[in-house]
């Protein structure tokens, strides 16, 4: 039993970890081993940095990964500042009130992007906003700010009501409780709703196709290179669009633990 | 001196508090005792502003504060979980109130260091109030409570959350900071021996209103109602007709378990024993009530005992007589 305990995570985590492998191997490999071969190898038998100056000299990478930051990061500061009052509102109503509210956030996602994206494209090129960041940022908020909220609720929730009246008979004015106390001390909550609205916009792909053609963010790149052909570059361009989502992971993997959910906070 | 006056308060059509009225004396410690549910928190709640009121006035020291908002009153409080700033060290949160208040550096760090030092806790002043423990926690709550002049102090069940030993080196230290600052203190609690030891007046709440307040001897002594012998002591005050004294119909004699002789008129069963160091405490059926008695020898479930009332108090109608 206790083998069967680490052989089947092992398992999974090779499952997972393997197509970014394949993605190391091919950026890394010149190309004769890998794409013009029938039987590829799997595993290194030459090492070059070609095809990643290849890619990235020859193809304009640098739009689209900007385009992708700035959507991204927009997305996570409007998420997180509308969450934060969204949430907290919530989490001071009773249940019976805030959970259908939040059933009612949380439709959105069940609507399939594509029907979402083409009414709003359309209304969007009459407001200007097509083609433009705050545009995508504002259509993607459809997905992450309910999931936002939602996070955040739970994070207040588990701030006991006591602490708040605590610091009004303190002296403290809500203003201050909310400078001083509810968001440091919610700081968990908040950086698990800033992450994972950041990266779900990060990949997002159905709204950006739609909304954002011209100017394409980083994941539109790719395929629109895919289906081009040009593998070494979508494999470059794939191995880059990871790394800032391995970086903050690992910076922001602390606050990452299941129990964001429920907040995180000990009082 | 804090006047209450028809301090009304419901939640839809379930009235919580109905039409309190008392005065509470400037340097007092006033134990409001009830059981759970009975509106205790709420009240506490309507002192420090966070409830607000449906009907009546709240005045101190001739200022009517009824509807000013918390941080306008200048109380202090204390709660159950000590509502600790979780994201502060214990000088932080001591330290707080001071800083809303915007004194100057010095004068905060004097005063924080004062405090800090009549409650014993100099020491973890730069810990974080999520790393001590729960003795510790409830100092820092009430050198929160404390560093600044507050008109008066409300405390809402600080004690329940300690273990018992300590508990009670907790109740002995409220007391004497209580004596120290000349405070007037609202005390919230549950346990009657809590009350009782700490209380300068007990107000019994009961029904929405104070069913009885007085001195805790007299709430032991004299109780007033029925409900109120029953609820305040270690066992519950014995009930019996008064005809089975040889009084008139319609009148019941209330007695305590040690307001007994043994040998007398009186006959009962013991159905269980209650052995608390020397003291015994045997509960009995005498007829078809069920009586507790203070026995000095060891009894045995299912013996007969016979004992005689020495002192007791007549009611009328679940009311005190006289």
């Amino acid at each position: 039993m206790n083998k069967i305990k680490y052989i089947i995570p092992i398992i999974l985590a090779l499952y997972f970890v393997f197509p970014l492998y394949i993605i190391v191997l091919i950026a890394f490999s010149p190309a004769k081993y890998t794409i013009e071969t029938l039987y590829q190898p799997l595993i290194f038998k030459g090492f070059t940095l070609n095809n990643l100056i290849f890619a990235f000299t020859q193809y304009d990478f640098i739009g689209p990964f900007f385009k992708s930051l700035a959507v991204a990061t927009l997305v996570g500061v409007l998420a997180v500042i509308i969450g934060i009052p969204a949430g907290y509102g919530l989490s001071r109503l009773p249940d019976r009130v805030a959970y259908p509210a939040l059933v009612l956030l949380l439709i959105t996602n069940m609507v399939p992007g594509l029907i979402v994206a083409i009414p709003i494209s359309a209304e969007f090129i009459r407001l200007g906003l097509f083609d433009s960041i705050p545009g995508l940022a504002f259509v993607q908020e459809l997905i992450t700010l309910p999931l936002a909220t939602f996070i955040l609720r739970g994070t207040f929730s588990a701030v006991p009501r006591e602490v708040e009246y605590q610091a009004k008979i303190d002296g403290a004015s809500s203003l201050k409780y909310f400078m001083d106390i509810l968001i440091p001390v919610a700081s968990a909550g908040i950086a698990a709703a800033f992450l994972i609205s950041w990266m779900f916009s990060w990949d997002e792909f159905t709204y950006a196709i739609i909304l954002s053609p011209i100017h394409p963010t980083l994941p539109i790149e790719i395929y629109v290179n895919i289906t081009r052909g040009n593998l070494l570059a979508a494999v470059a361009f794939a191995l880059v669009f990871t790394l800032p989502v391995i970086v903050l992971t690992l910076f922001l993997q602390k606050y990452l633990r299941g129990e964001y959910l429920t907040g995180g906070v000990k009082a | 001196m804090i006047q209450l006056d028809d301090i009304t308060k419901r939640y839809g059509s379930k009235v919580i508090l109905n039409g309190v009225t008392e005065k509470i004396e400037t340097g007092e410690f006033f134990v409001i005792l009830g059981p759970s549910g009975a509106g205790k928190s709420t009240l506490l709640k309507v002192f420090a502003g966070i409830e607000k009121l449906d009907k009546g006035k709240i005045i101190v020291d001739g200022k009517d504060i009824t509807n000013l908002p918390p941080e306008k009153r200048n109380v202090a409080m204390v709660f159950q979980n000590y509502a600790l700033y979780p994201n502060m060290s214990v000088y932080d949160n001591i330290a707080f109130p001071l800083k809303v208040r915007r004194l100057s550096k010095n004068k905060i760090d004097e005063k924080v260091r004062n405090v800090a030092k009549l409650l014993g806790i100099s020491d973890i002043l730069n810990m974080n109030v999520t790393k001590i423990s729960g003795g510790q926690q409830q100092r820092v709550a009430i050198a929160r409570a404390i560093v600044r002049e507050p008109s008066f102090y409300l405390l809402d069940e600080p004690l329940s959350n300690l273990d018992a030993r300590v508990r009670f080196v907790a109740r002995g230290e409220l007391k004497r900071i209580q004596k120290e600052l000349n405070g007037t203190f609202i005390y919230v609690t549950h346990d009657q021996k809590e009350a009782m030891s700490l209380a300068d007046r007990v107000a019994v709440l009961h029904n929405g209103n104070f069913e009885q307040v007085g001195k805790p001897m007299d709430l032991y002594e004299f109780p007033k109602t029925r409900w109120i012998g029953e609820f305040i002591g270690d066992f519950p005050m014995n009930f019996l007709p008064g005809k089975e004294l040889g009084l008139e119909e319609g009148i019941e004699i209330g007695f305590r378990p040690e307001w007994i002789k043994e040998g007398g008129e009186l006959k009962g069963t013991v159905e269980s024993v209650e052995v608390l160091g020397e003291n015994v405490y045997a509960f009995c059926t005498v007829k078809d009530y069920r009586i507790t008695i203070l026995v000095r020898k060891t009894v045995d479930v299912g013996d007969e005992i016979t004992f005689g009332v020495t002192k007791f108090r007549k009611f009328r109608d679940g009311k005190l007589l006289e």
